[in-house]
């Protein structure tokens, strides 16, 4: 009996830690911002159009000749 | 840099490509052999033309894209090194890329670099790549590439370059494959505050930069034609651009754009379809469009803002005097180019002028900035002793 009631008493407990380290305002839990900043829109809408950083590439050596097939039309 | 590959050893491929003038030539369209060189400028030769079409800047060219050239004849849209070509143009092998094989091309060209039968050239020589017939291009290759291997330090000069190559089976590929290497190393420039946007730097962008980033991915449909790593140069499209200049193929004095260039290959290509060009520094590229009918980053806004009335509206005043008169302002010209008009385009964008601005703002963004002075990608001489800097 005496077990039972410290689980339950432990457990209120850390139910009640888990909501306060959860909540940024004194009122409790708070829901989440609905309003995206700057920064998410403008990285949300270049999203999905293939755009990226392009990193410095190496010089090319002259000599570096790649022979292809020519497709003439 | 040099002058020596073109027929009347006045015009090198920095004539209009030049670290001057951000990789390109400043002007609507350029002026190619034959020029009257005057307080710095080049005008028109007598007897000579325009280039059809604005010589584009290569700040992006060794980057990957699909196309090159306005109307994209050459690509390599069946995969690297597969290139795509004319029917009147067939590449040698041992090709480095795309841009190695579009520097094949101009030496070819009568008013880019070749010049005309009977030319002589800036020393008063005859023009022997000019007495050459139209089409047979390996026999031009052949005569430049002599020109360039009779002078001793160009000869050694590829052998270290292309040490597994003896001499006598050095040929004009060779050469194009050194031009696109230096044109990439030379000008590909990609550190711009969009760069490092994309690489999580929230700050790099200004306020109304990213305004810009909204609508140019956004509202403004930019991003539909301009997308990919490049922001562009994978497709096409139909801008209602107006026409400029001496115009080529069937359509001239038009220029009817890609439809031209597959000799009825692809019927179904509208007409005035050009190359939807790379836009990172775009900033420095000046004029714009396929013939750079406009001078300014804003104007072009404008025009996309609303093509119909750019197109009845434009205003031939804006342009060089000498290119006013090859303005095609006419009522069935104007028709024309907007009954081809790109079905994004039909509608006005209805962006304010401060939208407007936000835009240019983010176009901005894409500059690089050490692509703002490339001087010192310019030697002081080069082994053929023709000048370098005018």
């Amino acid at each position: 009996m005496t077990l039972r009631r410290s689980s339950a008493l432990a457990a209120a407990i850390l139910a009640s830690l888990l909501a306060t380290a959860c909540s940024d305002s004194p009122g409790g839990l708070t829901t989440p911002p609905t309003e995206r900043s700057l920064d998410q829109q403008v990285r949300a809408s270049i999203s999905g159009w293939g755009v990226v950083p392009i990193l410095p590439i190496n010089a090319q050596a002259p000599g570096a000749c790649r022979p292809g097939p020519i497709t003439v039309l | 840099l040099t002058k020596f590959l073109s027929g009347n050893r006045d015009v090198s491929c920095a004539t209009c490509h030049s670290p001057l003038t951000n990789s390109g030539d400043g002007q609507s369209l350029a002026v190619g052999t034959g020029a009257i060189l005057a307080n710095g400028t080049r005008a028109l030769g007598t007897g000579r033309q325009f280039t059809p079409r604005n010589a584009p800047s290569l700040f992006s060219a060794a980057l990957g894209g699909f196309y090159i050239f306005w109307d994209g004849r050459l690509s390599e849209e069946f995969g690297p090194g597969r290139f795509r070509t004319p029917s009147d143009l067939s590449l040698p092998s041992g090709l480095s890329g795309l841009l190695a094989a579009q520097a094949m091309v101009p030496v070819t060209n009568r008013v880019e670099m070749r010049g005309n039968a009977g030319d002589r050239d800036a020393t008063g020589a005859s023009n022997e790549l000019a007495q050459i017939p139209d089409g047979q291009n390996a026999a031009i290759w052949d005569a430049a590439m002599r020109r360039v291997l009779a002078i001793s330090a160009y000869q050694q000069k590829f052998n270290a370059a292309f040490p597994g190559v003896p001499t006598t089976q050095l040929g004009f590929q060779h050469a194009a494959n050194a031009i696109a290497a230096f044109e990439a190393q030379a000008f590909t420039k990609s550190n711009s505050a969009f760069d490092r946007y994309l690489a999580r730097d929230d700050n790099a962008l200004s306020t109304e930069a990213k305004h810009g980033a909204l609508l140019f991915f956004g509202k403004a449909l930019c991003s539909t034609c301009h997308n990919g790593p490049l922001l562009g140069a994978q497709s096409f499209a139909s801008a209602g651009v107006p026409q400029l200049g001496p115009g080529t193929g069937s359509a001239a004095p038009l220029d009817a754009g890609r439809e031209d260039i597959f000799n009825g290959v692809k019927p179904s290509t509208p007409q005035f379809f050009f190359r939807i060009p790379p836009l990172r520094n775009v900033e420095l590229s000046a004029p714009y469009m396929h013939n750079g009918v406009y001078a300014t980053l804003e104007a072009v806004v404008r025009h996309y803002n609303n093509v119909d009335s750019a197109l009845k509206a434009f205003d031939p005043s804006e342009l060089d005097p000498s290119l006013r008169s090859t303005y095609h302002g006419d009522p069935a010209t104007i028709s024309k180019v907007r009954a081809a008009l790109d079905g994004r385009l039909q509608q006005p964008m209805r962006l304010t002028v401060e939208e407007q601005a936000q835009l240019v703002a983010f176009l901005k963004s894409l500059t690089d900035p050490s692509a703002r002075d490339m001087k010192a990608a310019i030697p002081a001489s080069v082994p053929s002793g023709l000048p370098v800097k005018d």
